[in-house]
C-alpha cells in the first residue's frame, strides 16, 4: 500500500498483484512513478521511475522477464526533491504510481494509485 | 467482432470506448497517404521539367505552387505519421522515459555531467550572470513591457509612413486637377488608425521611460522556503512617487491549444508584501522622491514561509516567482515592473542545483 503523503527524498515502496488476467494473455507490462499536470494547460508529464516487463518474444535489453510479474511484486524507488504535489488555481501537479498492461489482443488496461509528494497539498 | 467494426469511439472519462488501434491506424494511414501523395506529385512535377522540357507546366507561379504544396504534404504527412506510430507503439510514460534518457545522454556527452533529478526546475544561469553593486545579484527586468514598446514603435512607424505616402499621392492628384476621391476619403480612417497607434506608442513610452529605470538587487539565489533575504531597490529618473509597493509574487502560467491558436493564461497564486526597512539616512521613509543626480534607494528584508510552492517549468505549464515593483506618481503614468527570481525546493541538494542548465 502507498502512503497518502511522502516527503521528498523518502523511499517509496509499493506492491502490485495481477488478478483475473492470465500471464499468457499479457504482451507487456509497464510500471512507472510519474508526476503529471492537470488544469487549464496541456498536460506535462515527468517519469521518475520506469520498468518494463515483457513476454519472452518481446523481451528487449533492459526489460524484466514475464515470470517476474507472477505473484505479488514489490517496487522500491527513492523520490526526488520535486516537483512537489500542488493544488493551484489553474495548475495542479499530481504524483502517482501507474501500471499499464498491454494484452496480446491489443487491449490496454491501466491502473494508478495517487500519492502526495511533500506537504503543500493536504490529504483530501 | 463488433469492436472491429466500430471505426470511432466515445470518450468515457479518461478512456475511450471501442478499439483504439482502429482509430490510430486510420489516422496513420491518412497521413501516410498524404506523404505518398506529396512524394508522387513532387517527383512528377520535377521529372517533367528535367526529362520533358516541352511539358505544358512551365517554371513559373504554377510550378512553384505545386512544389511548395507537395513539399508541405511530405513534411506534414511524414511528421504526423511518425508521431502517430510512436504514440501507438509506446505509452506516454515510455516516451517520456526515452526522452529523459536522451536528454541525460546529451548532457553527459556535452558537459560530462548527469542531469540532476530536478529537471522540472528553471535554470539559474541567466539570473546569476549579472553581479550587483550592493548585493550579490542584479536582477534582469521582465522583457514583456519592452517587447510591447518595440511592437508599438514598429506598427506606428510603418503605419505613419504608409499614411504619409498616400497623403503625398493624394495631394499630387489634387494639384494636377485629377483628384482621386476614393483615396482622399480613405485617408480619414487611415489617419484615425495613425492617431491611435501613435498615442499607444507614446503612452507606453511615457510608462517605461517617464519614471526612469528601476534596478533591483538580491542577496542570494535561488530562494529557498523559510530563508531570509535582502533586497536593494534603486529608482532612477526625476519622479515624485505617491506610492511604491514591492512584493514577491507567484504566478501560474498554463499554455493550451484552442482550435488552431496557442493561448497562455496567467493567474496570481501567492503574494508576499516586502516592506522597506531602511532608506538613505538623510531621508524619511515616506519621502519617495528620485532626482537625476540622487536616485531613490531602498533596502528591504523579507523572509519566505516554509510552505510555499517552488518554481516549476514544464513544457506547457509553469509556476514562476517575480519581484514586482508598482509605483504611482502624480506626473507620470503608474508603472509596474517585474524581475523574475527562482524558488527551489527546500531540500534541493547542491549537486542538483549545480547541474541545472
Amino acid at each position: 500500500m502507498l502512503q497518502p503523503a511522502v516527503e521528498p527524498g523518502e523511499m517509496l515502496e509499493f506492491e502490485y498483484t495481477l488478478q483475473r488476467v492470465e500471464p499468457q494473455q499479457i504482451d507487456r507490462l509497464e510500471i512507472s512513478v510519474v508526476w503529471y499536470t492537470e488544469g487549464k494547460g496541456s498536460e506535462d508529464i515527468g517519469v521518475h521511475h520506469f520498468e518494463s516487463v515483457a513476454g519472452p518474444e518481446g523481451l528487449k535489453s533492459g526489460e524484466l522477464p514475464l515470470e517476474s510479474m507472477l505473484g505479488p511484486r514489490q517496487v522500491v524507488c527513492q523520490l526526488p526533491q520535486g516537483p512537489l504535489s500542488y493544488e493551484g488555481r489553474i495548475i495542479k501537479i499530481r504524483w502517482c504510481a501507474r501500471l499499464r498492461l498491454f494484452l496480446r489482443d491489443g487491449r490496454e488496461i491501466s491502473a494508478e494509485k495517487p500519492f502526495y509528494l511533500g506537504h503543500l497539498t493536504r490529504e483530501v | 467482432m463488433a469492436k472491429w467494426l466500430r471505426l470511432w469511439g466515445k470518450k468515457k472519462g479518461s478512456r475511450m470506448s471501442g478499439w483504439w488501434v482502429v482509430g490510430s491506424a486510420s489516422e496513420a494511414a491518412f497521413f501516410g497517404s498524404l506523404f505518398l501523395l506529396g512524394i508522387v506529385t513532387l517527383t512528377t512535377v520535377v521529372s517533367w521539367q528535367v526529362f520533358w522540357p516541352q511539358s505544358p507546366l512551365r517554371i513559373g507561379f504554377g510550378f512553384w505552387l505545386m512544389v511548395i504544396a507537395s513539399s508541405s504534404f511530405i513534411v506534414i504527412g511524414l511528421t504526423a505519421f511518425i508521431l502517430q506510430i510512436s504514440q501507438t507503439l509506446a505509452s506516454p510514460e515510455l516516451r517520456s522515459a526515452m526522452l529523459d534518457q536522451a536528454k541525460r545522454e546529451h548532457q553527459r556527452r556535452s558537459i560530462g555531467e548527469q542531469l540532476g533529478s530536478l529537471s522540472s526546475l528553471p535554470g539559474l544561469a541567466r539570473l546569476t550572470d549579472s553581479p550587483g553593486v550592493k548585493l550579490a545579484y542584479r536582477l534582469a527586468a521582465h522583457q514583456a513591457e519592452t517587447g510591447s514598446l518595440i511592437l508599438s514603435a514598429l506598427f506606428s512607424g510603418s503605419w505613419n509612413t504608409l499614411l504619409a505616402i498616400l497623403t503625398v499621392i493624394s495631394l499630387q492628384k489634387h494639384l494636377i486637377s485629377q483628384p482621386n476621391w476614393f483615396l482622399t476619403v480613405l485617408l480619414v480612417p487611415f489617419g484615425c488608425v495613425s492617431f491611435f497607434s501613435t498615442r499607444w506608442f507614446f503612452r507606453l513610452f511615457r510608462q517605461l521611460a517617464g519614471a526612469g529605470a528601476t534596478a533591483v538587487e538580491i542577496s542570494d539565489l535561488p530562494l529557498l522556503p523559510g530563508g531570509q533575504y535582502e533586497l536593494y531597490l534603486c529608482q532612477y529618473g526625476r519622479v515624485n512617487l505617491r506610492k511604491l509597493e514591492i512584493a514577491l509574487v507567484c504566478y501560474e502560467e498554463a499554455t493550451y491549444q484552442q482550435g488552431t491558436d496557442i493561448r497562455t493564461e496567467r493567474a496570481e497564486a501567492a503574494r508576499i508584501e516586502i516592506q522597506p526597512h531602511r532608506v538613505e539616512p538623510s531621508r524619511k521613509i515616506e519621502d519617495l522622491k528620485a532626482e537625476p543626480e540622487k536616485p531613490l534607494e531602498m533596502d528591504c528584508q523579507f523572509s519566505l514561509p516554509s510552505d510555499i510552492m517552488h518554481s516549476f517549468q514544464g513544457q506547457n505549464n509553469a509556476i514562476t516567482w517575480e519581484i514586482v515593483v508598482e509605483g504611482e506618481s502624480s506626473r507620470w503614468p503608474s508603472f509596474c515592473r517585474s524581475f523574475p527570481v527562482v524558488v527551489y525546493p527546500i531540500r534541493a541538494s547542491q549537486a542538483d542545483v549545480a547541474n541545472l542548465p
